[in-house]
């Protein structure tokens, strides 16, 4: 067998995107829930959930971004199944990008408490 | 071990030389089995018969219903009724029918002869025939759960379940619960280690796939319900308030609990069966799946997106607008990974050449009634529909669907398709085809009304209705279905009987199969293959034929038997590089003793035995650390041959073996399980009524020499394997650990005693929780460096051989890490409960 190796923390490419979003969900329900409670002024509260969203967004986008050129440059001459990894985690990268846009629209105009 | 490759007998032989160290032996030996096609089949055989269970329940509710203002039932033994169905299915039958199809056949699709731990599947085994006993068992005293299989607070809370049926629930699904978490963590490392050399995970079939993010899914979603019901048995059985809203608690939170897990269980149940799916349809379409990538990541997307949905079962408590938005949108986002799949698979079948037998029916099966389940689901995503068909007997339509249509049709295509596999007949008689049909309409009949009943305003979980609602005929058609579709049933398991009776034998790979379970005899043997195979295609385009032919007669790796021991081979995670040896413990009666154990355990805490609980607890301890005394080598060998020119050293002297990694897996179940404590914590803090609470939990100057030992002790445990490693003697610092554990223990219990009264407040109930948390902890610390000390005085380690040193670092580590947070909050709680004055 060839000593080629492929960290096993590559792994993690593939659920990148998802945590990205996983993270900007949570973070965008805990300030609602805490703006909340807090009774933060709509406008001041809204304003964060944006800040917040864009935020996650841009770095979903970087990622994104990060993860292609590297499989455009080195993956696709890397030993299995790092390419791989690479293809699953842009495609991740990718749907969990627009399931960001579909979670936070609700933020320009939404009420926001009950 | 010897530096010689051992030669490869006969094939007959090496047969007879692998069965007599890896089989089962005759009677009661029967109950030392720990070979994973005997559990996997127990498992499957005892889930159906929960199901029959499951479903005779279903026919008693539907008897009831037939008719307005019935009375067959009454209302007391219709709430038992009703919540014994749904929790026999879900974690009865659902759950340990997806554990038992993988603990059979993920060994077999990977090229591996057993799972990374087989007495762990069969101590789940035992955990989970004892803790179902106990939840069945109690329905004949009367005592059954009646409160719903989501077991809402406050109905269930001592006040108005006063009652064990309540308590049965808790503990008994709590038992079968770490049954499924221990097999989750078996089943993820089995994935990531025990494949054959070759097979990088570019290679692994999907089913494999499907299996890892279903088993991760439950290592993460299955803690917050196992600490909801623990919280929920302190509250009922000591009265610590978290619950009670009149003391700071909230029963909301039960339902954040609940269905943090439950909405997650929903596509745990469904994946595998998915995966099944991936696995028939290419052998039917006579092609390769369509998107193997994008099936992967649409898996992943579904195991993420449905733990960001749980909110959805809740859009009628009173919850921020905006947040009703976040989880509807994400509700109906799911439905898109969903249907990539779909669309895949109808790629493949499209594309394909498609040939029809009975798996396919059910398949068929699966597509129609799956799919009507998935739009009624994005139709419930929708929150104003949502409020108008919530708790409506719509619902209990839609479950049925997304379940039956999820799980049970394509289950009842596995069954058709792996039962030859198993029983080494296939089926000759017809009447698989009038089962199906008879199940198919009968499932629409029954299901299919219940919209329009909940259209129409029927409620679930009602025991009667009057007549002038307009729902009695559709009741009375509904329950006909249900008597349809239980026929169905019945034909089916004719069939099965039959086919176990009467069935013809076959020779290899009855369906043209393209994957590894097929490479071997059926029935499997016990070893499932003489040797084992280099992988050098994907997985699940290989020629079983061929192959199976060559592993029969040994030509692959570990073609022979060696001293009497039971061999496997692990490989690098990522590229399938062949990396170690493995050597499983041979058949043992211990996992018996231990689930015997920690029944009595449960047992005990039901009948409010505590005493006797905490000795069976400290009993099944020991039990493990005779699990732990023999495993591992008392020599060092460096690397042995394997066959096929190679040399790979034995797992107790690589750093990455499995017993590792199962513990970087067991922590991160713990780790969520702390999570969701703190996430209570804080829950009740910014929401629940009754705060601020009139007394502050001060656990005074313990609180903060607690975390200070950890982190001492957690820097002494890496001591000690650093002094190892060196070759020198590390006992001092492991009698140094035990000190400095049972010093933190004293100094926790100083911090528990100095609290006031926990029953008082929720606030002082959730800090005391989490330094049971710590104490409970430091306490595992302690037993850790104990077994280091056991081992090394058995000559198990050296500087080699350190996985003992190495595993109680990890788990110092992380109770250094918690210890911190917990501690930090509890010291912040004061400030937090300050920040709501003038608020609340
Ligand atoms: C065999 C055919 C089945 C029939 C005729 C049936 C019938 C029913 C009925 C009528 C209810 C509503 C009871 C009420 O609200 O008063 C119900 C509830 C439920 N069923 Fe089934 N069912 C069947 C199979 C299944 C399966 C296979 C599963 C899961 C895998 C399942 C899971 C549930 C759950 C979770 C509930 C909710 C229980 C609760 O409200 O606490 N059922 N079933």
């Amino acid at each position: 067998m060839g000593e080629a190796h492929v960290p096993a923390n590559r792994i993690l490419l593939i659920p990148l995107g998802f945590t990205i979003w996983a993270a900007a969900f949570v973070v965008l329900y805990a300030t609602n829930a805490i703006g909340c409670a807090f009774e933060w002024p709509s406008a001041v509260q809204r304003g964060m959930l944006i800040a917040i969203s864009l935020g996650f967004l841009g770095l979903g986008g970087v990622a994104w971004h990060l993860v292609h050129r590297h499989w455009e440059r080195n993956a696709k001459a890397e030993v299995a199944p790092a390419p791989t990894l690479s293809i699953i985690g842009i495609y991740g990268l990718g749907s969990a990008f627009v399931a960001m846009i579909g979670v936070a629209i609700p933020v320009l105009a939404t009420s926001m408490c009950i | 071990m010897t530096d010689l490759t051992p030669e490869t007998p006969s094939p007959i032989r090496l047969h007879k030389q692998l069965e007599r160290i890896w089989g089962t032996g005759p009677g009661l030996q029967r109950l030392a089995a720990v070979n994973h096609t005997v559990i996997g089949k127990r498992f499957m055989i005892t889930a159906f018969v929960f199901f029959a269970i499951g479903g005779l329940l279903a026919m008693l509710i539907r008897a009831q219903l037939a008719t307005p203002n019935a009375a067959f039932v009454g209302p007391e033994l219709y709430n038992q009724l009703f919540s014994m169905h749904g929790t026999v299915m879900m974690f009865l039958f659902a759950i340990p029918m997806l554990e038992g199809l993988a603990i059979y056949l993920l060994p077999k699709m990977l090229g591996a002869r057993d799972l990374a731990f087989p007495r762990l599947t069969a101590y789940g085994y035992w955990c989970y025939l004892f803790g179902g006993t106990i939840i069945v068992v109690s329905m004949l005293f009367g005592v059954a759960p009646d409160s719903g299989w989501f077991m809402y607070t406050p109905l269930s809370s001592q006040p108005y379940t006063p009652g064990i049926n309540a308590d049965i629930w808790l503990l008994g699904v709590t038992f079968v619960e770490i049954s499924a978490v221990s097999a989750a963590i078996e089943i993820t490392v089995t994935i990531l280690k025990l494949r054959a050399p070759g097979m990088s995970l570019n290679r692994m079939p999907l089913f494999a796939w499907y299996m890892l993010v279903t088993a991760l899914m439950m290592v993460f979603g299955f803690p917050p319900l196992i600490l909801g019901s623990i919280l929920l048995e302190l509250e009922r059985a000591f009265g610590l308030p978290f619950f009670d809203p009149e003391r700071g608690g909230d029963p909301l939170l039960w339902q954040h609990l609940f269905w943090l897990f439950g909405h997650p269980e929903v596509y745990i149940i469904f994946l595998p069966a998915a995966g099944a799916i991936s696995t028939m349809i290419p052998v039917f379409a006579q092609r390769k799946i369509v998107g193997y990538h994008a099936i992967i990541a649409a898996i992943v997307a579904l195991a993420f997106l449905s733990f960001g949905l749980w909110v959805h079962h809740m859009f009628t408590v009173g919850i921020p607008h905006l947040a009703l938005a976040f989880f509807s949108a994400a509700s109906a986002i799911v439905a898109i990974p969903t249907a990539v799949q779909i669309f895949a698979w109808l790629a493949t079948l499209a594309h394909g050449r498609p040939r029809f037998d009975i798996p396919m029916l059910y398949i068929f099966g699966f597509f129609v009634v799956f799919v009507i389940g998935g739009l009624t689901g994005v139709m419930l995503a929708m929150v104003p529909f949502n409020q108008q068909a919530h708790d409506s007997y719509f619902v209990v339509a839609h479950l049925h669907y997304v379940l039956v249509g999820g799980f049970v049709f394509p289950m009842l295509a596995a069954v058709y398709f792996w039962l030859p596999h198993i029983t080494g007949r296939q089926s000759v008689h017809r009447i698989s085809v009038p089962a199906f049909w008879l199940i198919f309409i009968g499932f629409n009949l029954t299901f299919f009304l219940m919209h329009l009943t909940g259209l129409m305003g029927m409620p679930r979980r009602i025991y009667t209705y009057p007549s002038n609602f307009g729902w009695d005929w559709l009741n009375l058609l509904s329950s006909v279905g249900g008597f349809i579709l239980t026929m169905g049933f019945a034909l089916f398991a004719v069939d099965l009987i039959l086919q176990f009776r009467f069935g013809r034998h076959f020779r290899r790979n009855i369906w043209k199969a393209s994957t590894l379970d097929w490479a071997m005899p059926t029935r499997p043997t016990s070893y499932a293959f003489a040797s084992l195979p280099k992988i050098e295609e994907r997985a699940d385009g290989i020629d079983p034929d061929r192959l199976g032919a060559e592993l029969a007669a040994g030509k692959g790796y570990l073609g022979f038997a060696r001293n009497n021991r039971m061999e496997t081979l692990a490989v690098d995670m990522t590229t399938g590089r062949l990396e170690h040896l493995v050597v499983l413990p041979n058949a043992t009666y211990l996992p018996l003793l231990s689930a015997g154990l920690t029944g009595s355990v449960v047992l005990c805490t039901l009948f409010k035995l505590y005493i006797g609980a905490i000795v069976f607890a400290i009993a099944t301890v020991s039990s493990f650390f005779l699990w732990s005394r023999t495993t591992g080598l008392t020599t060092d060998s460096g690397p042995v041959p394997v066959g096929n020119g190679e040399f790979v050293p034995p797992d107790v002297e690589v750093d990455g073996s499995t017993p590792w990694w199962a513990m970087v897996f067991a922590l991160s179940a713990n780790g969520t399980l702390f999570a969701s404590l703190i996430f209570g914590a804080l829950y009740l803090w910014l929401v629940a009524p009754a705060w601020p609470p009139a007394e502050i939990a001060d656990p005074g100057f313990w609180l903060w020499l607690a975390p200070v030992a950890m982190i001492v002790s957690s820097i002494v445990a890496r001591w000690a394997t650093g002094i190892n490693r060196q070759g020198g003697n590390f006992a001092p610092a492991l009698f140094a650990i035990v000190i400095i554990d049972g010093l933190t223990i004293v100094l926790i219990s100083l911090a528990l005693s100095a609290l006031p009264d926990p029953t008082a407040h929720a606030h002082i109930a959730t800090v005391a929780a989490i330094l049971g948390y710590g104490w409970l902890h430091a306490a595992g610390g302690f037993c850790f460096a104990l077994n280091g000390l056991m081992k090394a005085r058995g000559g198990y380690v050296s500087a080699r051989r350190s996985l003992p040193l190495r595993l109680s670092v990890l788990w110092h580590d992380y109770t250094a890490v918690t210890g911190v947070i917990g501690a930090l909050l509890i010291g912040a709680m004061p400030m937090l409960i300050g920040m709501l004055e003038g608020v609340r």
